[in-house]
Formats: structure tokens, C-alpha cells, sequence
């Protein structure tokens, strides 16, 4: 740790930003871009953060303001070549790896934007119904129909049943396997 | 660029999916079936842990060692 408070709030709460980002952009140099972008812009503006209130929440929204601003257009294009040789997504659970890690980002990578950024907010970086609402400035409500939205989808594209064993089960099996991006 | 007033308190979706079930599956459009949403729900988790754990690269260290730096300098 370096001893700078601000510095080491930065240092803690990268992970959670960086997977934030590689979960929204499903490219992980768009995602590194977008955590350096975010970092240098929390440093130049860290006097607008107020004490007190979530400073991971407060980064999300650099993030999330950064990423719809620039990169949109950008990663859906290197989302494509990133992913030529990804796993098929099945289809009425047809395949019994359809879960697999690398078909959960898959999946994740089809969601209407405004689903996909709601779902990461509350899934990934664990903010609260109320931060998702406050950063994208939309009512709690919405935010909750987005996720049931989001939740339905992805059960969908993952050919998910809810009857075992399943490529669920297989891609929790699948865990200590190294994942690419 | 605030938050919301209780902002530092680590008030987070999972802990709150609880008390909002309720809520949510009234007001929602599509309901999954439990099952379904149990199982999403630990693939999803997962998915999730992995990605909080992926290793940080060091251009993100050394950017903010530089940053940092650049502070101090100005100090």
C-alpha cells in the first residue's frame, strides 16, 4: 500500500472495477482501456467525491459514464473478433456445456445494454437496487424489471431447466479452469 | 457525482434480493421458475467470483504508482 488514502481506496476496489468492466465491454483490452481511462479521471476529479458515500459506486459510475460515451460502438466491434471462437450457445439446452463460464459472458454480450450494465452493477460490483437506479438515473423499479429481464434471457440463452445434472453443475466443475478473455 | 445518503454502507443486491423478492416478483414481467433461478443464480455467482479474482495487470499497478507520483510532485 502506498500510504496516498485515495491511492489504496483505488488499489481496493480495482478488481471489482476491472470486472466490471471486462463483463460489460467482453473484451479485455476494451476493459483495460476503460479502467485506465477511469482511473486517471477519478484522479483529476477526486475532489467531487464526497466522504462518506460509496467510493466504489462513485467509480462505477466514471465507468459506466466512460464506457457508454466511447466505447459502445467500439467493443461491440472487438467483442466480435474476440469472440470468433467461442462456444455455441445452445439452444433448448441441447448442449450440456451451454453454461460454461465463457458462454455466461456470451450470453452476457447479447443483452440489451440497458439490461447487461444493471446486471453487472447489482451481480458484479454488488451495488445496491438504489446506487444501479441512482447511476443510471432511472427509478428502482425499472432497475428491478431490468434484472428480472436480464435473468430471464440468460436462463434462456443458457438453455437452463432448472432439472440436473446440467452444464451448470459442469461449468462450477469447470471453475478451476483458467478462463480467457 | 454522489451517492445515495447511507452511500458507504456495503448495501449490496444479494443481500437485499431477500426482502425485495417479494416485491420484485409482483411488480415483474417474466418469472423464472425457482429452479431455473436457482441454478442461474450459481452459475451466475460464479461467474461473477471468478471474474472479481482475475489477476490485475501490472500496466494498472504502474498507472497508478505514476498518477500517484505525479501528486506527490506536485505537492
Amino acid at each position: 500500500m502506498s500510504g496516498d488514502p485515495f491511492a489504496d481506496m483505488m488499489v481496493a476496489e480495482m478488481p471489482y472495477l476491472r470486472a466490471f468492466a471486462l463483463s460489460l465491454s467482453g473484451s479485455t483490452s476494451v476493459a483495460d482501456d476503460l479502467v485506465q481511462e477511469t482511473l486517471v479521471k477519478a484522479w483529476s476529479h477526486a475532489g467531487s467525491f464526497e466522504t462518506g458515500t460509496n467510493f466504489r459506486a462513485w467509480l462505477v459510475t466514471i465507468l459506466r459514464n466512460t464506457y457508454f460515451n466511447q466505447y459502445r460502438k467500439l467493443s461491440r466491434e472487438v467483442q466480435d473478433s474476440d469472440h470468433v471462437h467461442a462456444g455455441q450457445i445452445a439452444v433448448g439446452g441441447e448442449q450440456e456445456s451451454s453454461a460454461s463460464m465463457r458462454d455466461m459472458q456470451r450470453a452476457i454480450n447479447l443483452l440489451p445494454p440497458d439490461q447487461r450494465e444493471i446486471l453487472l452493477m447489482i451481480g458484479v460490483t454488488e451495488l445496491s437496487y438504489e446506487e444501479a437506479a441512482q447511476i443510471c438515473n432511472i427509478a428502482v423499479g425499472t432497475v428491478k424489471s431490468r434484472l428480472n429481464r436480464a435473468r430471464a434471457r440468460l436462463a434462456e440463452l443458457l438453455g437452463l431447466t432448472g432439472d440436473g445434472p446440467t452444464g451448470a453443475d459442469r461449468a462450477i466443475e469447470d471453475r478451476k479452469t483458467p478462463r480467457q478473455y | 457525482m454522489t451517492m445515495n445518503e447511507d452511500g458507504h454502507s456495503p448495501a449490496n443486491g444479494r443481500r437485499n434480493a431477500a426482502t425485495d423478492k417479494g416485491e420484485e416478483l409482483a411488480e415483474d414481467t417474466p418469472s423464472l421458475d425457482p429452479r431455473v433461478q436457482e441454478q442461474l443464480g450459481r452459475v451466475f455467482r460464479n461467474f461473477c467470483d471468478d471474474l472479481v479474482h482475475q489477476p490485475i495487470p501490472d500496466k494498472l499497478a504502474v498507472l497508478l504508482a505514476r498518477l500517484e507520483a505525479k501528486q506527490r510532485g506536485k505537492e
